[in-house]
């Protein structure tokens, strides 16, 4: 099963859609969970999903804002997704009943 | 941070080119300071080497070359000179040559197979090196190279404090200058081992292998410098026991030096194997 960052970033990847990249990818995952995402954990990661086939890379155009460097493109393969389905009804069943849970969905209503 | 500074520029060298493209365009495009993404980078580094580590090749480079065949080469080149040592310093204090009970053909004959075999076995050890390790080069080779240099480096403090030494401390100038053939010998045990290292290891970086023909070649001239260093490695051993008339034997047997010589060689017998295992692959392949 996925761990906790695998997910974060397979999440952010899915959801940045066409625009997924390094330090797109980085900034959403700092965005949604208020914590600073290091660099080389991203990295890192990206590599070992991809050697998982949860998700492919390649490098993308260069562009002026990143000084003429290429970017290093996602995008989250078949089972990436349902690998991120899995681990978020796993999630999801180990949360019912939980204090944490009853609560949230209290507020919601 | 919309510059990257030239030093972080530097220190991602060591990823491979597409990875630093992407790391360092990322810093462009982020608000991080050069502190953030110092650390940014020191961490994606730190983990990539890590990774490396995780294969054999490095561990074998590291524990089988650097560490152990390293300080041998070192001691066996230092082996080598003293007697070029003594020579000197002999006639520099006595206006005689040191007696090793062995003519100078014979001198220049063990000289000149030993030292071959050195050489040889300096290459040899670095290319294994470059070839095992590439990509953790940077910590095998330099461990390499300084068991290597520890005989220079140890005496490098001595040798500064020289000048200082002699105008205010010592009553016999002379004496201390018998610090400099020591030096000079230091020197060149250098490079009789490191320079034919760093050109193995040059050469095991960009290589990779050596092809068949090569790492035979390489195998066969190695078996015959083990050959005349461990006979001619018995002729000191001989002046000493006719010199003595038989009661003084200081040096190791044929057998010992023999074990010693073929240790040093097993970079060669790597080489060869893994010469002929790519050869069998291609041909299967084919």
């Amino acid at each position: 099963m996925l761990g906790e960052f695998e997910y974060l970033l397979l999440t952010a990847a899915v959801r940045l859609g066409e625009d997924a990249y390094g330090a797109a990818i980085r900034q959403e995952i700092e965005s949604t969970t208020g914590r600073r995402c290091s660099i080389g954990a991203l990295y890192t990661t990206l590599d070992r999903l991809e050697k998982k086939g949860l998700l492919k890379t390649w490098m993308g155009e260069a562009t002026a804002q990143r000084g003429g460097r290429a970017k290093r493109m996602v995008k989250v393969t078949a089972k990436g997704v349902q690998a991120a389905t899995e681990f978020y009804s796993a999630v999801t069943r180990a949360s019912r009943g939980v204090s944490w849970e009853t609560n949230r969905m209290a507020v919601q209503s | 941070m919309n510059r990257i500074c030239w030093w972080l520029e530097t220190l991602s060298r060591v990823l491979d080119p597409d990875e630093r493209a992407a790391v360092l365009g990322d810093f462009a495009e982020s608000g991080d300071t050069a502190r953030q993404a110092l650390r940014g980078l020191l961490g994606l580094i730190l983990r990539r080497q890590a990774a490396l580590w995780k294969d054999w090749q490095p561990w074998l480079a590291l524990l089988g070359v650097a560490v152990v065949i390293g300080p041998r080469l070192s001691h066996m080149s230092g082996a080598l000179l003293f007697p070029i040592y003594m020579d000197v310093r002999t006639y520099w204090q006595h206006g005689v040559l040191y007696g090793t009970g062995l003519s100078t053909r014979e001198e220049a004959v063990i000289f000149l197979c030993q030292g071959l075999a050195l050489l040889v076995w300096s290459w040899t050890g670095g290319f294994a090196i470059g070839s095992l390790s590439r990509r953790t080069v940077w910590v095998t080779g330099p461990l390499y190279f300084l068991f290597g240099l520890y005989p220079l480096l140890l005496t490098l403090p001595s040798l500064i404090l020289l000048p200082l030494r002699i105008l205010l401390v010592s009553t016999d100038y002379q004496k201390e200058l018998l610090l400099l053939p020591w030096a000079l010998l230091a020197i060149l045990q250098a490079a009789l081992f490191v320079l034919p290292a760093i050109s193995g290891v040059r050469q095991g970086v960009r290589r990779l292998a050596l092809t068949l023909p090569q790492a035979g070649s390489l195998a066969a001239v190695i078996v015959a410098l083990v050959a005349a260093a461990t006979w001619t490695g018995g002729w000191q051993r001989a002046a000493m026991v006719r010199w003595s008339g038989g009661t003084w034997d200081p040096s190791v047997g044929w057998q010992n030096r023999l074990f010693v010589f073929a240790f040093v060689s097993w970079p060669a017998a790597y080489l060869l194997a893994r010469a002929f295992f790519r050869r069998h692959a291609k041909s299967v392949h084919a």
